[in-house]
């Protein structure tokens, strides 16, 4: 059997940096939409947020986030941030990871879905972050841009993009 | 070529308000389950699920949740269903759940699941549930609140196993 599950794309960053990681010409022939991050940010501070934008649009952008620290735990509205990435004055080696999932990216509906984020890294800058969101935006997805509030992914940071492709049948409704 | 190991079982979207949506006779062959639930509801509250039909006092669950004002943790335990979204899914933002099912076809544990469930209008969920039974789990069923409203039209269930 198939599986369902299909890399589409890794993006790897290269020396020198770069301002967005960029997944264009998503196949629209799957189901969800996984994309998976693990970042590392240039800015001379402990953490930076990631920012994603849709089709190019970065509106339409809203969630709800429940986040900790390992000292407090809170909550937050969101909009197209999905959490923080070890910056350069970070523990050196350590990159934060992300999983972000489009349940029917490809659908005319408005877009959820749903992140888990964390950044660890041996200090009180450690945060993880679980966020379920919604794009505004009933056209299907067919790119998706990261890039980082006020600075640079940097060498080595990494994305990958899958589409996921559901099965036929074998349920029963009443 | 790696083998696959994500592979889709089971589908469907909903051309009506349904009451129930079930997977049964679920292949033995895999390791987990996850299953993937987007859409609405006619007004707010939980989505459950039962195991086999079973309906006995044997499902427990511990859950945090975020509203973006205000945050909060629960358990229940000896519940006669299991509470997948908590109050996620409603009528006027689609909502989404990712519900995870480790070792289904065991029969030597009891067996756990992870969820998250979302919805971008009211609250974030994640949660970590138990079915106290060593039986292998051949038939999921899902039901939205009381069991008499049902899961809106276009609302889609899609079930994959992952192999070891």
């Amino acid at each position: 059997m198939p599986s369902a599950m299909t890399l589409v794309s890794t993006v790897t960053v290269g020396a020198g940096g770069a301002s967005t990681i960029d997944f264009t010409s998503i196949p629209q022939t799957g189901t969800d939409l996984l994309i998976v991050l693990s970042g590392r940010a240039t800015a001379a501070q402990q953490d930076s947020f990631v920012n994603l934008s849709l089709n190019g649009s970065t509106t339409g952008f809203s969630g709800k986030q429940l986040d900790g620290n390992g000292t407090t735990v809170g909550t937050a509205n969101t909009t197209r941030d999905i959490g923080k990435i070890p910056a350069a004055s970070s523990l050196a080696g350590v990159f934060g990871n992300r999983s972000l999932l489009f349940p029917n990216y490809s659908s005319s509906e408005n877009k959820s879905f749903s992140l888990e984020s964390v950044t660890e890294n041996n200090t009180t800058a450690n945060s993880m972050h679980l966020t379920g969101g919604i794009w505004a935006n009933t056209a299907a997805i067919t790119s998706v841009s990261l890039s980082v509030q006020s600075s640079s992914f940097a060498q080595n940071s990494a994305a990958s993009l899958y589409i996921i492709t559901k099965g036929s049948g074998g349920a029963t409704v009443s | 070529m790696p083998t696959p190991t994500y592979e889709p079982l089971a589908n469907v979207t909903l051309a009506s308000e349904t009451l129930s949506v079930s997977f049964s006779s679920i292949n033995q062959g895999y390791r987990d389950l996850v299953v993937v639930c987007t859409g609405k509801t006619p007004f707010n509250n939980t989505v459950f699920a039962t195991f086999n039909g079973d309906t006995a006092a044997l499902y427990s669950n511990v859950s945090m949740r975020g509203t973006g004002s205000s945050s909060a943790t629960g358990s229940n335990v000896s519940q006669t269903k299991l509470d997948v979204t908590f109050d996620t899914f409603d009528a006027n933002t689609i909502g989404n759940f990712i519900m995870n099912i480790m070792d289904y076809s065991a029969t030597d544990k009891h067996k756990p699941v992870l969820s998250r469930s979302n919805n971008a209008g009211l609250v974030t969920v994640a949660s970590a549930g138990r079915w106290n039974s060593t039986s292998a789990i051949s038939t999921i069923t899902f039901t939205f609140a009381n069991g008499s409203s049902g899961f809106s039209s276009g609302t889609t269930f899609a079930l994959y196993g992952i192999a070891s």
